[in-house]
C-alpha cells in the first residue's frame, strides 16, 4: 500500500471526529486530517480537491447514520466520480452500528474496504497504515 | 300359491257357503275360511282373522255388500273383495265395482271363482306396491323440497337450451337483490346477467352441458349502497340414469361475510407487518443511538489511559466523555418519553376545540411568531372539535406548527394554514406551510422515523415527527405527508369518528 498522505473523516457527530483526530494523533502527527460534520461538504471537498488529478493517497472514514445525506447516499454519489479520484481514496465505514445488515451492505459495496465499528482505535489506525486492514 | 289363503265369507245361507267351498276345493285352492252373516261379526273378523280376500253375498238380512265395501273404505282397510250373487243387473255390477269390488261371480258360474280370487289377489298386490312406490316418491320429493327451500345455497336448474327450469326461494331472493329481476321458469337464464358477464357464463354452461368440465368460481355483484356481495358459484351438469346430461345446476353460496373477514384479516396482517417493521426500525435506531455515545466514551476513556497525554488532552477527553454521557442520558429520556405515549392511552378523552389549541400554541410561541413574521391561519368550519386526548392533540398541533416555523424558507415569511374536513365517518386535519419542504423521493420511508433528520442547518433531534406519528397512531389515526422542496409541506391527519 502506498504511503497515506491524508485522513478524511465524514461524520455528523463532532465528538467522534475529535476522538478520531486524537487517536490518529497518538500514532502519527505527519498525516493531514480533514473532518466534515456535513457529508455534502465532505463530498464537495473530495470532488474538487481530487478532481484536479493530484497524487495524494487518502483514507476516508465514513459514518452511515447522518441526516440529509447518509453514508449510503454518499457512496452512491461517489460511484459517479472520475476513476482518477477514486484511485486516490480508500473508504472505511466507521459506524457505531452493530447491526449485521449494515455490515453486510458495506461488504457488498465495491468502494468500501472494510467496516470499522466505533470507536476508532490505535490498533485499527496502525492496521490501516501498515496495509493490514 | 303355497300359503293357505285366508278367506272371509259374508253369507247367511249355509248351502251357498258350501257351494263356494266346493268350488274352491275343486279348484285346488289351499284355504282357511270363516263365514259371517252380520255387520258385527264381519267387522270383528276383519281385525282378528285378517283375511287375504273377502267373498260376499250381496244381500243378507241385516247387512249387504255395499255396506261391507263402505265399511272397508271407512276403516281404510285394503282387502280384495269379490261379490258372489245369484242374479245381477249390469248397472248394479258397475256400481259395485265402483264401490271397490275387484270382481263379481254369478252363482251358476262358480267354476270361475278360483281364478277370480288369484287375479284379485295379484291385482291387489300390484296396487299395494304401486301405492307404496308413489308414497315413497312423494316423501322423497317432499324431503328434497324441504332441503331446497331451506338451503343456504341458491339453486337454479337450467336445461340444455339455457332455459330456467326451476329454482329455490333463495335463488329468487338473490336474483331480486343483486340482479334486480324476478326469476321465472322457462326464461332464458343468461339474460338475467349483465352484458359483459354473458359470454363467460354461456361458455361455462356450454362446458357443463357438453360434459367438458364443471366450473367453480367466486363472483361479486355491486349492491346499491356500493357494497359488494360475493358468491361462491358452482356450475355442473345433471346426468340422468343413462349417463346423459339433461341440464345444468347453478348453485350460489353467499360468501360476503367470509370475504369481508378475509379482507379484514389481510388488512390486519398488513398493519401488523407494518407495526413489526416500525418496531424493528425503532429497535435498530435506538440501539444505534445508544451505541454512538457509548463508542465515544470507550474511545475517550481508552485515550486517557495513555501515559503520555498532557493536561489539555486530558481535559478534551473528559469533555468528550461528559458530552457523550449527556447524550446517552438524553436518548434514555427520549425512550422513556416515547414508551410513555404508547402506554398512557388511559388518559380521559374530552371535547377539544381546534381553534383553542391554535390560540394557546400562538400564545406559547409568542415572540417567535413576531420575530419570524409568522402567520398562522385556520378554518375549522368543516369540523371545529373532536373527542380526544387533549394533551396528545396539542402536542401534534404544536410539533407540526413549530416544525413549519423551524423549517421555513429563509426569504419567505412563513404562512401556516390549518383546516378541517369531515365526512360520514372520518375527520381530516390538514396542515399546510410554505417552508423549505422535504425531499420525499429520497426520504419517503423515513419522514416519520425516529432520529431522522432532513436538514442540517437547523437544530433538531429527529424526534418531532416520530412523536407526532406515534401520538396520531395512539389516537387510532393516520398521518400522511406531501411535500415539494422550496414550495412547502402538507401533513394530513385522518381520524375515524
Amino acid at each position: 500500500m502506498k504511503k497515506i498522505n491524508r485522513f478524511i473523516i465524514v461524520d455528523d457527530d463532532p465528538h467522534n471526529n475529535t476522538l478520531c483526530e486524537f487517536v490518529i494523533g497518538t500514532i502519527t502527527k505527519e498525516i493531514e486530517i480533514v473532518d466534515f460534520t456535513s457529508p455534502e461538504k465532505g463530498f464537495s471537498y473530495v470532488e474538487s480537491t481530487y478532481g484536479k488529478g493530484i497524487d495524494c493517497p487518502t483514507v476516508l472514514f465514513l459514518d452511515i447514520n447522518m441526516p440529509v445525506m447518509s453514508g449510503w447516499d454518499f457512496l452512491e454519489r461517489y460511484h459517479t466520480l472520475d476513476e482518477k479520484i477514486k484511485k486516490q481514496i480508500t473508504i472505511y465505514i466507521l459506524s457505531s452500528s452493530v447491526d449485521w445488515r449494515d455490515k453486510e451492505k458495506a461488504d457488498h459495496n465495491p468502494y468500501v474496504k472494510s467496516f470499522v465499528i466505533k470507536p476508532l482505535t490505535k490498533g485499527t489506525v496502525q492496521g490501516i497504515l501498515s496495509g493490514l486492514l | 300359491m303355497n300359503k293357505r289363503l285366508k278367506i272371509l265369507h259374508l253369507e247367511d245361507l249355509e248351502s251357498d257357503a258350501e257351494l263356494v267351498e266346493r268350488a274352491l276345493v275343486k279348484g285346488d285352492v289351499q284355504f282357511e275360511k270363516r263365514v259371517v252373516d252380520n255387520r258385527v261379526d264381519f267387522f270383528r273378523e276383519l281385525r282378528e282373522f285378517a283375511p287375504d280376500i273377502i267373498l260376499s253375498d250381496h244381500s243378507l238380512p241385516s247387512f249387504n255388500s255395499t255396506e261391507a265395501l263402505k265399511m272397508l273404505k271407512d276403516e281404510q282397510i285394503s282387502i280384495p273383495f269379490i261379490l258372489i250373487t245369484a242374479t245381477i243387473s249390469e248397472e248394479f255390477a258397475v256400481e259395485v265395482m265402483k264401490g271397490g269390488a275387484y270382481d263379481y261371480i254369478l252363482k251358476d258360474r262358480m267354476q270361475r271363482l278360483p281364478n277370480a280370487i288369484y287375479n284379485a289377489i295379484e291385482r291387489h298386490t300390484l296396487e299395494m306396491e304401486r301405492e307404496k312406490y308413489i308414497e315413497s316418491l312423494r316423501t322423497s320429493e317432499a324431503n328434497l323440497r324441504t332441503i331446497l327451500e331451506n338451503a343456504t345455497t341458491a339453486y337454479i336448474l337450467i336445461d340444455t337450451n339455457f332455459k330456467v327450469v326451476t329454482f329455490n326461494p333463495l335463488a329468487s331472493e338473490y336474483a331480486k337483490r343483486d340482479l334486480h329481476s324476478d326469476l321465472q321458469p322457462n326464461t332464458y337464464s343468461i339474460d338475467y346477467f349483465q352484458g359483459e358477464r354473458r359470454p363467460t357464463l354461456r361458455r361455462m354452461l356450454n362446458d357443463a352441458i357438453n360434459g367438458i368440465n364443471s366450473s367453480n368460481f367466486e363472483v361479486s355483484f355491486f349492491k346499491e349502497e356500493g357494497h359488494l356481495k360475493w358468491y361462491d358459484c358452482n356450475i355442473h351438469g345433471i346426468m340422468n340414469s343413462e349417463q346423459r346430461i339433461v341440464g345444468v345446476i347453478l348453485s350460489l353460496v353467499d360468501i360476503t361475510e367470509r370475504k369481508r373477514m378475509d379482507f379484514q384479516r389481510e388488512k390486519m396482517t398488513g398493519d401488523l407487518i407494518q407495526r413489526n417493521k416500525d418496531l424493528e426500525q425503532f429497535a435498530y435506531i435506538v440501539s444505534h443511538n445508544l451505541r454512538a455515545p457509548v463508542a465515544n466514551i470507550i474511545g475517550f476513556s481508552t485515550l486517557m489511559d495513555e501515559d503520555w497525554i498532557d493536561e489539555t488532552m486530558q481535559r478534551n477527553c473528559i469533555y468528550g466523555i461528559s458530552t457523550a454521557v449527556k447524550k446517552l442520558d438524553e436518548v434514555v429520556h427520549d425512550l422513556n418519553h416515547i414508551l410513555q405515549i404508547r402506554r398512557e392511552i388511559s388518559e380521559n378523552k374530552e371535547t377539544v376545540y381546534f381553534s383553542d389549541l391554535i390560540e394557546s400554541i400562538k400564545l406559547s410561541l409568542g415572540g417567535l411568531l413576531k420575530a419570524g413574521d409568522v402567520q398562522i391561519e385556520y378554518d375549522f368550519s368543516g369540523a371545529d372539535k373532536m373527542e380526544t386526548i387533549k394533551s396528545y392533540l396539542y402536542s401534534i398541533f404544536y410539533n407540526l406548527i413549530s416544525n413549519s416555523i423551524k423549517y421555513r424558507r429563509e426569504d419567505v415569511a412563513p404562512v401556516i394554514r390549518v383546516t378541517s374536513h369531515k365526512d360520514q365517518d372520518r375527520l381530516e386535519l390538514t396542515f399546510t406551510d410554505n417552508g423549505m419542504g422535504i425531499d420525499l423521493e429520497a426520504n419517503k420511508d423515513m419522514v416519520f422515523g425516529l432520529y431522522k433528520r432532513f436538514h442540517n442547518h437547523v437544530e433538531g433531534k429527529g424526534m418531532g415527527l416520530f412523536m407526532v406519528k406515534t401520538q396520531v397512531e395512539t389516537l387510532d389515526g393516520r398521518i400522511t405527508v406531501d411535500s415539494k422542496i422550496n414550495q412547502g409541506t402538507q401533513f394530513k391527519i385522518e381520524f375515524s369518528v
